[in-house]
């Protein structure tokens, strides 16, 4: 297992290591997660969203900076599964301030409910745009 | 009582559009909101729909500045997912097109500060200048722009020796102009140091807490380049050292990209002299150039250091010939977050200079519409209008300066 565990919060899994680690984090503890992340000085670098068939993925990916004195380099990735049923995770974007515009972004194109987000509008397309889309069917 | 300037979305002096609200105070900026897309082309989406091989020229369109930053940037993730490295000729001569990129971008930010603080004449030397650059690129690569020089496992191009002393030549003027020229006048002269010093200050904490990349990050104190951070190509091989200023205003912001187009120079003369033979692309990557790869199943992210900051591509893939999901995040986006401590405090007449220190891929203002929310009117100001307010601040600063 990848030396890199040690930095995440206990309640995540690890899905794989290999290129890159990713765990995933269930929906109600996203906010304890990055918090976690946040006070170990990582660098939030953006989030990722996407549509695999089934469910809506949504990624944050931190990185290692030279600020923080450890020998480790590269990236972190937590991953957050939802539903389509029931596209909502609550919103990071008061701890990370980035987090605002890329939240909003992936609401515009996937329809992903940020429960808590100021501001969920459209940011790219016009205001009257039909659906999300980078959803898949 | 504040009144709101809606500035943008289109302009033509700085590169792309985009719509900021100003809410105003007199003279004086207290909030800021932003609008984007208005150049929104469906990259990402197009993406899903090419091949592994069709998408860098794709990546490549991204930005019309640091186009071959993209493409790099694109093409490691997939070799990433192959598990094939490049051979050390064809990293080296990345490592030189990466370089050449960010030195022709960083003089054009230089330049076009220059303009929009009223130095015409630095403008105008400094684009003389950055031409030699773009003619050096279109020897290498056929093209000023666009390169197409990195390809799954290698590159498409060799450098010849008989192009080395060539690429030196201009190498060195550059070098020696930025050293002899821009660094004095920024370090020297009053009316810059008037209008750039301890204005529209990030400090180290903003910077951090907004995660702002690049230069700007950089300029505030931050010790952060992926350059160093998750180095790729040829930069553990070669000696360069991270530029760091504390300061944070706008002069350290442009101080910063005048110290690291010397950097870069001097990285590209280590490559040159190190630059060993052999291939350019990996045999195995060879099938590749004409037909897409069967990609292995996977989720990766690459990261590379642009001339503006963080590039940042993600890549999911099924298996296929074609990615599920490919992602972008550039420089500017990331910066966009911060451009509430940078703008808000400053003057009117200041948002086009500290606007252009965070070296935007975006932009703005070709015509202004000034609404004073207290009486409904609309006043319809021109780009070239908010250009004179800020190059009659100029002059009031200093009364000599015409």
């Amino acid at each position: 297992m990848s030396s890199l565990a040690r930095y995440l919060p206990p309640f995540v899994t690890i899905e794989k290591d290999k290129p890159q680690l990713m765990a995933v984090c269930p929906r109600e503890k996203i906010r304890e997660a990055v918090e976690h992340m946040v006070k170990q000085n990582f660098r939030f670098v953006t989030m990722t969203g996407y549509d695999d068939g089934q469910n809506l993925v949504v990624i944050y990916h931190f990185a290692f900076h030279p600020g923080q004195n450890v020998p480790e380099k590269g990236t972190i990735h937590l991953k957050v599964v939802v539903p389509k049923s029931d596209p909502k995770i609550p919103t990071v974007s008061d701890i990370l301030p980035p987090a605002f515009l890329y939240e909003r972004e992936i609401w515009e194109f996937l329809g992903v409910v940020f429960e808590g987000h100021p501001r969920l509008e459209h940011l790219f397309l016009t205001e009257d745009y039909p659906k999300h889309p980078l959803r898949k069917s | 009582m504040s009144s709101i300037i809606p500035v943008g979305p289109y302009h033509p002096a700085l590169h792309e559009p985009l719509m900021i609200k100003l809410f105003v105070e007199g003279e004086q900026v207290v909030d800021v909101d932003l609008r984007l897309g208005h150049v929104h082309r469906g990259i990402e989406w197009l993406g899903e729909r090419r091949t592994w091989i069709q998408i860098p020229y794709l990546a490549e369109r991204i930005c019309g500045i640091c186009g071959d930053v993209h493409r790099r940037t694109y093409i490691s993730a997939v070799e990433k997912l192959l598990e094939i490295e490049p051979p050390p000729r064809a990293q080296y001569i990345r490592t030189i097109m990466l370089e050449l990129e960010r030195i022709h971008s960083h003089l054009l930010i230089i330049a076009a500060l220059f303009h929009a603080i009223g130095f015409d004449a630095w403008f105008m030397q400094i684009m003389a200048i950055r031409e030699k650059v773009m003619d050096l690129c279109e020897l290498i690569s056929g093209n000023r722009k666009h390169y197409a020089m990195s390809v799954i496992g290698g590159v498409r191009r060799d450098i010849p020796d008989e192009l080395k002393p060539k690429i030196l030549r201009v190498v060195r003027e550059v070098r020696e102009y930025t050293q002899k020229v821009i660094i004095p006048v920024m370090e020297t002269d009053k009316t810059y140091l008037a209008r750039m010093r301890d204005v529209s200050k990030i400090d180290y904490g903003t910077a951090f807490k907004y995660h702002l990349v690049g230069p700007t990050v950089r300029a505030s104190g931050v010790y952060t380049d992926i350059r160093y951070d998750e180095p790729y190509e040829a930069y553990p091989e070669v000696d360069w050292e991270v530029i760091v200023h504390k300061d944070g205003d706008n002069w350290a912001r442009m101080y910063v990209r005048a110290l690291e187009t010397i950097v870069s120079c001097d990285i590209i003369e280590q490559c040159l002299e190190k630059m060993p033979s052999g291939d350019i692309i990996h045999p195995k990557a060879k099938p590749w150039l004409r037909m897409p790869p069967k990609v292995p199943e996977g989720e990766v992210m690459s990261r590379s250091e642009a001339p503006r900051g963080e590039v940042v591509h993600f890549i999911k893939s099924t298996g296929g010939d074609r990615p599920a999901r490919w992602r972008v995040r550039t420089p500017t986006y990331a910066n966009l977050a911060g451009i509430k401590p940078l703008l808000v405090g400053c003057h009117v007449a200041d948002v086009p200079v500290s606007y252009t220190t965070i070296d935007p891929c975006l932009s703005c203002t070709n015509r202004i519409e000034i609404v004073d929310v207290r009486t409904g009117k609309v006043t319809v100001v021109t780009d070239a209008q908010l250009r004179m307010l800020s190059r009659k601040y100029t002059k009031n600063l200093v009364p000599r300066v015409r």
